[in-house]
């Protein structure tokens, strides 16, 4: 089976099955990275945009560093220039994930309201350390930091999101 | 609710990290059960329009992977084809002076021109084939990546 790293060379080369197959491994990470970034809006368009860069930049991928580094890089960088952009008008979220019961919703919510307390510096360490679950050193290279600062990053974003869920709790 | 790059669920180290930041184990409960946040954006659907948007610059990538090809084989063959030649036109030499031992003169031109006529449009079809051999090739190779992706 071709590593993401050769699926990458070979879409370099104008394989459109190459990048299907990475499209079909990443569809769900990729996704749900991007929606918790930007809490649901756009999600389509960046996701999207996210591969055409992929698509475009191909020739100069260095297979010797990890794909999926690369892409999340990529994808950080759509979404950080995303929430540079004007607020848009405030409307709910036009592609909230599928949650068939309330409960759900109510905890996507939660989560949501919960990440928002934090800067974009800890939301972005949270969702790839927590929820992508990528190792301290491979969102210290998607991020371009040292190692000390992701941890330093994480350890203050949970003191922070710990203290809020206490007061909450009363 | 924490996934791998693969997407698959890859159990929760949140707990741990919350005991290392100096959280209670019942904080640490509410906290991961807070970021509990299950996402399925249906991604499958958007995969089609990628393809789409992506297949002009593919299709321009494959076109130029292959004239790199091309002109790389051509060039190699080029190299060779006045060697070729030389040694041909040599070998028509010495059959055309054994023949003309042996035969009339006008006899051992008639061979001698057939042989080269003949020679000459082994070689000219062979150079022609080379850009659809290679097309072929990459034809084949793509329906074998296909295949090993589609595995």
């Amino acid at each position: 089976m071709a590593t993401d790293e050769e699926l990458a060379t070979r879409v370099a080369a104008g394989d459109e099955q190459a990048l299907a197959e990475l499209l079909r491994r990443y569809e769900r990470s990729l996704s749900s990275f991007v929606y918790r970034h930007t809490g649901g809006r756009d999600v389509e368009d960046l996701y999207q945009e996210t591969w055409l860069r992929v698509v475009r930049h191909a020739e100069s991928f260095d297979p010797t560093r990890k794909f999926s580094t690369w892409l999340f890089q990529i994808a950080v960088n759509l979404c950080r220039d995303w929430r540079r952009r004007p607020p848009p008008e405030p409307a709910e979220p036009e592609d909230r994930p599928v949650a068939a019961d309330t409960k759900r919703v109510d905890a996507s919510i939660d989560a949501e309201r919960l990440l928002d307390e934090l800067s974009d510096e800890q939301r972005e360490v949270v969702i790839l350390r927590y929820y992508q679950d990528l190792r301290e050193r491979d969102v210290a290279e998607i991020l371009d930091l040292p190692t000390g600062t992701v941890k330093s990053r994480m350890h203050k974003a949970l003191r922070k999101l710990s203290k809020i869920v206490e007061e909450q709790n009363g | 609710m924490a996934e791998n790059p693969s997407g698959e669920n890859a159990g929760d180290g949140l707990r741990a990290m919350l005991r290392d930041a100096g959280c209670s184990e019942e904080l640490a409960g509410s906290v991961a059960q807070s970021l509990d946040w299950p996402v399925d954006c249906g991604a499958e659907r958007w995969a089609g329009a990628v393809l789409n948007s992506a297949a002009p610059v593919l299709e321009e990538r494959a076109r130029r992977v292959w004239r790199r090809q091309m002109s790389g084989i051509m060039v190699a063959a080029m190299t060779t084809l006045p060697l070729w030649l030389v040694a041909g036109a040599y070998t028509i030499g010495l059959v055309y002076e054994a023949l003309c031992g042996v035969v009339p003169t006008a006899v051992a031109t008639y061979v001698v021109s057939t042989y080269a006529v003949i020679g000459l449009g082994v070689v000219g079809a062979t150079y022609a084939l080379i850009p659809v051999v290679i097309g072929r090739s990459r034809d084949r190779m793509a329906f074998a990546r296909t295949w090993e992706v589609a595995r």
